[in-house]
């Protein structure tokens, strides 16, 4: 299996469901398509289902009904079980974790970046060339030895970001990816993925913060904490929508942000 | 969210700032919390100079991974094949040097061999001294019975006493192990966790249990870490002296909790690992690079050895 006729849908789910064992949480009834160079924001408060559905899109959790299709494939366990389909798959699809920790397992940052491109079964030439340019291009040089243990939380982003960008993967999944980070590197990675964007990527961010998805997303899809799909638009009018962000838990009626469509925006308590 | 409710009287009582004057004692208690956190720091910091030693321009640092850890290999070996004492002497002295010109302190390096191998081999050695275990040469008598006493298998001789010969095999074996523990300490020493690991591929480990390895020490630090933090969470919030009992539900819950904890991580990681095109086969470049001076390095090992077996075969 190839993905030489896959269709311009990067994704598409069909009444997608999903639950943990014991528990509620998940996605319910998920109907959704993904352009190929679309910036998709999945915007939802905690526990409504986002990483679960990145975790879907990227084939690591299956769903219990319905259907999701990625390239015009669909797939499941039986479908990555293919070696070949499954490196294709991989290749195309990154996958940015909120918890840098797990993301970086490796013992040191140029044996990180490296994973990736080894396992697609580049040549040892080829993945020094690609560890050597993605150092270079994500400044990671001076800490190519460095143990994860010893980087600094924006340090371990960085790393998890050129460690996914590494096998130049079509699209990027990122979980939370500015979270946790001082202003500084929210900015880096802000800019990195708007520059991802112009490259042409397909960037899906689950996140809950409502001052970058502006600066990031083409379209928003909104997740309520019933997991379900509650609204899509563009950026500009999910921000107008003071009721659905009230609605869904992205604002506080006593504090807000309020977000006007020339993109002045002033902070200030209801007291 | 449910609405604000109004602050609770007993958290609108003022406690007066000043604090009573503390009463200094003589000796200060350290419980078991003060003693797992100093574990963790030490071994953090063994790490740490491990790590600043390794990353130094001496002797053995130089060297390509593969032929020290071959070399090393050799070392302990001849080491185990030798039947007197004078090789090994000269082999604990020249291992002696080795550290000194890799820039190991040798009041470290002694330290860490010298304190453990006669603690723990002495232990070994300790029957095989006395005559009831192998008769021999008296050379000092420990105590006197009226007769001899036949226990079973065991007889006790009349004079039990220290032989000669139980001494010289005890020093050869403590010599024996000390240099084996000297050349395996000066190995990890002088050569950073990770590229010790991946140089065990010299040795036909697979690369599997190589990666297992090399995950396991990556995550050993993020767990301690976490331990670490717990155990100071615990301790600003402890007002006395822990009860035993209160101690081990304490350090139960720790256990348990960091069990969660790493089954949780193990399972995240492992996504991670599959999202970026893990099939269950570990691959990995190795930047190793034999030199000539790596080839002489062993020429010299294998000399050295066979020197010194000779000495202790031949001349001896």
């Amino acid at each position: 299996m190839s993905f030489s006729d896959s269709s311009a849908d990067a994704f598409s789910l069909t009444k997608v469901n999903f639950s943990y064992p014991g528990s509620e949480d998940g996605v319910r009834d998920l109907d959704l398509t993904i352009r190929e160079g679309e910036r998709v924001v999945l915007l939802g408060a905690n526990g409504s289902g986002k990483s679960t559905l990145l975790k879907i899109l990227d084939g690591l959790l299956f769903p219990q009904s319905g259907e999701m299709r990625a390239f015009g494939h669909p797939i499941d366990e039986k479908a990555l079980d293919d070696p070949e389909f499954n490196a294709a798959f991989r290749q195309r699809v990154g996958f940015v974790f909120q918890n840098s920790e797990a993301q970086l397992f490796s013992s040191n940052v140029w044996e990180e970046i490296a994973f990736g491109p080894l396992q697609m079964g580049f040549s040892v030439e080829r993945t020094n060339e690609r560890v050597e340019d993605v150092l270079e291009f994500f400044d990671l040089a001076s800490i190519k030895d460095r143990p994860p243990f010893r980087l600094s939380g924006g340090e371990k982003k960085r790393v998890a970001l050129a460690a996914v960008v590494a096998a130049n993967p079509t699209v990027l999944l990122l979980d939370e990816p500015t979270v946790a980070l001082d202003p500084r590197t929210q900015r880096w990675v802000i800019d990195m993925l708007v520059q991802f964007g112009h490259a042409g990527k397909t960037l899906v961010t689950a996140t809950h913060d409502l001052d970058i998805i502006g600066e990031i997303a083409d379209r928003v899809l909104v997740f309520g904490e019933d997991h379900h799909l509650v609204a899509e638009g563009k950026p500009e009018e999910i921000l107008l929508d003071r009721d659905l962000l009230l609605h869904v838990n992205l604002i506080d009626p006593r504090y807000h942000e309020h977000v006007y469509a020339g993109g002045h925006r002033t902070h200030h308590s209801h007291d | 969210m449910s609405e604000r409710r109004a602050v609770p009287p007993w958290l609108q009582e003022k406690i007066s700032a000043s604090l009573p004057g503390a009463e200094r004692r003589r000796f200060t208690h350290v419980g078991f919390m003060e003693k797992t956190l100093n574990a963790i720091t030490k071994f953090m910091d063994d790490q740490l100079f491990s790590e600043q030693i390794a990353k130094e321009r001496g002797l053995l640092q130089t060297l390509d991974p593969r032929a020290k850890l071959l070399s090393v290999f050799l070392l302990i070996l001849t080491t185990a094949l030798f039947h007197h004492a004078f090789p090994l002497i000269l082999m604990n002295l020249w291992v002696l040097w080795l550290a000194k010109s890799s820039g190991v302190p040798l009041s470290l390096f002694t330290k860490r061999v010298w304190i453990v191998v006669p603690l723990f081999t002495g232990i070994v050695v300790l029957p095989s001294l006395f005559n009831v275990v192998r008769p021999g040469t008296p050379v000092w008598t420990v105590f006197r019975l009226e007769h001899p006493v036949t226990l079973r298998y065991l007889t006790i001789p009349a004079d039990v006493a220290v032989t000669r010969e139980g001494l010289a095999a005890a020093a050869l074996l403590v010599l024996r192990a000390g240099a084996s523990v000297s050349l395996a300490v000066l190995l990890t020493i002088t050569t950073r966790w990770n590229t010790l690991l991946k140089a065990l591929e010299v040795l036909c480990i697979p690369a599997i249990f190589i990666a297992v390895l090399d995950m396991s020490y990556r995550y050993i630090f993020l767990l301690l870490h976490t331990s670490n933090d717990m155990f100071l969470a615990r301790k600003s919030r402890l007002t006395g002296r822990l009860r035993p009992k209160e101690a081990r539900r304490f350090v139960a819950s720790v256990m348990g909790n960091l069990w969660g904890k790493t089954t949780a991580l193990g399972t995240e990681v492992h996504g991670a690992m599959l999202a970026r095109g893990y099939t269950g086969t570990p691959k990995s470049v190795s930047h190793f690079v034999m030199k000539g001076s790596d080839k002489v390095w062993l020429a010299l090992v294998c000399v050295v050895a066979l020197s010194l077996l000779g000495v202790d075969r031949v001349i001896l």
